[in-house]
């Protein structure tokens, strides 16, 4: 009964519109009384869940990824990677998924990637004889590769709803190859469009210019660098790169591009505070609910119930997939990744699958619901940008579902695209 | 009456910005506080116990006053289509009870938030020359200021932001000014 509460409740507040973060500490609070015990346990436990070091990093890797997005280092990474491959069918449209990748190892945040990339090229791609859901969806999608490089804080945001157990510097090694492969099968994709669209394709501006523009990306690039060897060298923790990340970010920013000047200094401070609030208050919120679901051993249950309808790693894998793309159609990632890691973790251990490739696993099929309506906050943010309505967007977009969904199905069936690289980086 | 809406929209707007900006002085600080601990570390050889705990109250600080903030412009992650496709009258009552159980949560938060303060008061915080129970001061503030947001938008009835497109959590990084 105390279980029907907690998911009853949370789920009717849901659907009657309050916040994830409220209609979660509502169902603990109901359930918490209806089990007679003491309320105040929901506030400790809230306070307990912003209480862990691990999530430190997460802010400062938000907030320099918001100063990077606003200090003018995407025009340089979008102009070397037109350098790079604007000579390639699709012109444009490589541009943007190649430019997506490294603003993605610079911001780690899909939203920062499409309002930052999308919101510079997709201007550029209508202007240039693209049709706008083309470029609108080239935009969305490619942003999903944000989500697995380092450092995105949605694998920190793994890592600390498992508990913290979970290396970050695994799982920032974890994501890479299927951030690369995402990348390929995206511009294979765009490829394909654009030969059958017609589309036209930039001239190759010469090794001399690529080799200029490389240097002009540099000082962003290195930050990548930096995070992903400190860390993974274990010269820093998480919080010690972040916090060098942010530092990095103003001085490149405002000194090197010198492009961040002191009201977009106060705008990244704002933008910073006020996505750390709206992500942070969520896992805080989360941890009187996940508390309780622990105490009513509901992950536990979750493992029983599986084992009795799937008796494979395959088949149960299978089934999580779909779980987690249903709910990521409705639910954002950050409570999507809160709420379903306590539940569905141990059910994945139980049956033999390694927390890292889980992660990795997880995190695809949550971004993929971020450019799936009916609640896909990238897929919003791409359409203000291009103008078009969603239904615009939603009647071409199918072939980048395809290539999305082709990876997430590669990614599950080859462990070793998530595995290899941090045990050949160890 | 107009004027005294229009007197209120400012203060509640003000507070709402002092909020958003408490909020964006404690990760400064925060970011201060970790790259200090990097400095001392790895240039002075002596890493200082106080700046974990005092970047968890630096971090707590912003992610409190940055969701009171965001509750003033409902821009927390939430699943509005039900709310989206309910008639006006019916769009109203739900908007209604999620402003009421918003304001509740940030009273719970606020009360409870400041007994576990108070009762942690006397109590040394480990690694800083704090009392305990500051740690749960942003808790018991950020509750309060959700639950006066929550009041203000409860009162005055607009249709939510998810609604009217003023504010959506898919536009947070976007800089918006503050209502």
């Amino acid at each position: 009964m105390g279980v029907a509460i907690l998911f009853g409740v949370f789920a009717i507040l849901l659907l009657i519109g309050v916040p994830v973060a409220f209609a979660l500490m509502a169902a603990a609070l109901a359930t918490v009384l209806y089990l007679d015990l003491p309320a105040i346990v929901v506030v400790q436990q809230t306070a307990a869940g912003a209480g862990s070091t691990a999530l430190i990093a997460i802010p400062l890797f938000i907030f320099a990824g918001e100063m990077m997005m606003r200090g003018g280092i995407s025009d340089r990474l979008i102009s070397f990677a037109a350098a790079l491959v604007g000579h390639v069918r699709g012109g444009l449209a490589q541009i943007n998924i190649v430019a997506s990748l490294f603003f993605g190892g610079v911001s780690g945040s899909a939203i920062a990637d499409v309002s930052a990339i999308g919101g510079t090229m997709i201007p550029q791609m209508v202007g240039r004889g693209f049709d706008r859901d083309f470029a609108v969806n080239v935009s969305v999608s490619a942003a999903l590769v944000a989500l697995l490089v380092p450092p995105s804080h949605n694998l920190i945001l793994y890592s600390a709803s498992a508990g913290g157990s979970i290396s970050i510097a695994d799982l920032f090694a974890a994501g890479i190859l299927p951030a690369l492969l995402m990348t390929s099968v995206l511009m294979s994709t765009a490829w394909i469009l654009a030969r059958r669209r017609g589309y036209a394709l930039e001239a190759f501006p010469g090794l001399r210019a690529v080799l200029v523009r490389f240097i002009a990306a540099l000082p962003g690039l290195l930050l990548v660098a930096l995070i992903f060897v400190g860390i993974r060298a274990g010269v820093f923790t998480a919080i010690e790169s972040a916090a060098i990340a942010v530092v990095y970010a103003i001085f490149i920013t405002a000194v090197v591009y010198r492009g961040l000047t002191w009201q977009r200094f106060v705008e990244t401070c704002l933008g910073a505070a006020r996505t750390t609030g709206v992500i942070l208050f969520v896992i805080s919120a989360a941890a009187s609910f996940g508390w309780l679901l622990a105490y009513l051993q509901v992950p536990a249950s979750a493992v029983q119930f599986l084992q009795s309808v799937a008796d494979n790693p395959a088949a149960v894998l299978l089934l999580l997939n779909v779980i987690l793309l249903i709910l990521g159609t409705f639910m954002d990632m950050a409570p999507l990744i809160i709420i379903c890691t306590p539940i569905f973790l141990p059910v994945a251990k139980a049956f033999g699958i390694d927390p890292v490739h889980f992660g990795v696993i997880l995190i695809l099929n949550a971004g993929i619901g971020l450019i799936t309506p009916p609640v896909g906050s990238v897929l919003f943010v791409g359409t203000a940008i291009g103008r078009i309505s969603i239904g615009e967007a939603l009647r071409t977009i199918w072939p980048f579902y395809l290539a999305a969904l082709f990876v997430l199905a590669l990614v599950n069936i080859l462990p070793a695209l998530s595995l290899w690289l941090p045990a050949a980086l160890k | 009456m107009n004027q005294a809406v229009a007197h209120l929209d400012r203060w509640m707007g003000a507070l709402a910005t002092i909020a958003i900006s408490v909020a964006g002085l404690a990760l400064i600080g925060m970011t201060a506080v970790e790259a200090w601990q990097v400095f001392a570390r790895y240039v002075l050889n002596d890493s200082p116990g106080w700046t974990e705990p005092i970047a968890l109250l630096f971090m707590n600080t912003a992610m409190m006053f940055g969701a009171a903030a965001a509750v003033r412009s409902e821009a927390h992650f939430g699943f509005f289509i039900v709310l989206h496709s309910a008639p006006p009258p019916l769009r109203h009552v739900m908007a209604g009870i999620a402003r009421l159980i918003t304001f509740a949560t940030g009273g719970v938060l606020a009360l409870w938030g400041g007994q576990l303060m108070l009762d942690g008061w006397d109590v040394p915080m480990a690694g800083a020359a704090l009392p305990q129970g500051i740690a749960f001061l942003p808790l018991c503030l950020g509750g309060a200021l959700i639950a006066l947001f929550a009041l203000e938008r409860l009162v005055r009835a607009p249709l939510p932001a998810a609604l009217t497109g003023e504010a959506a959590p898919q536009r947070e990084l976007k800089p918006e000014p503050e209502r």
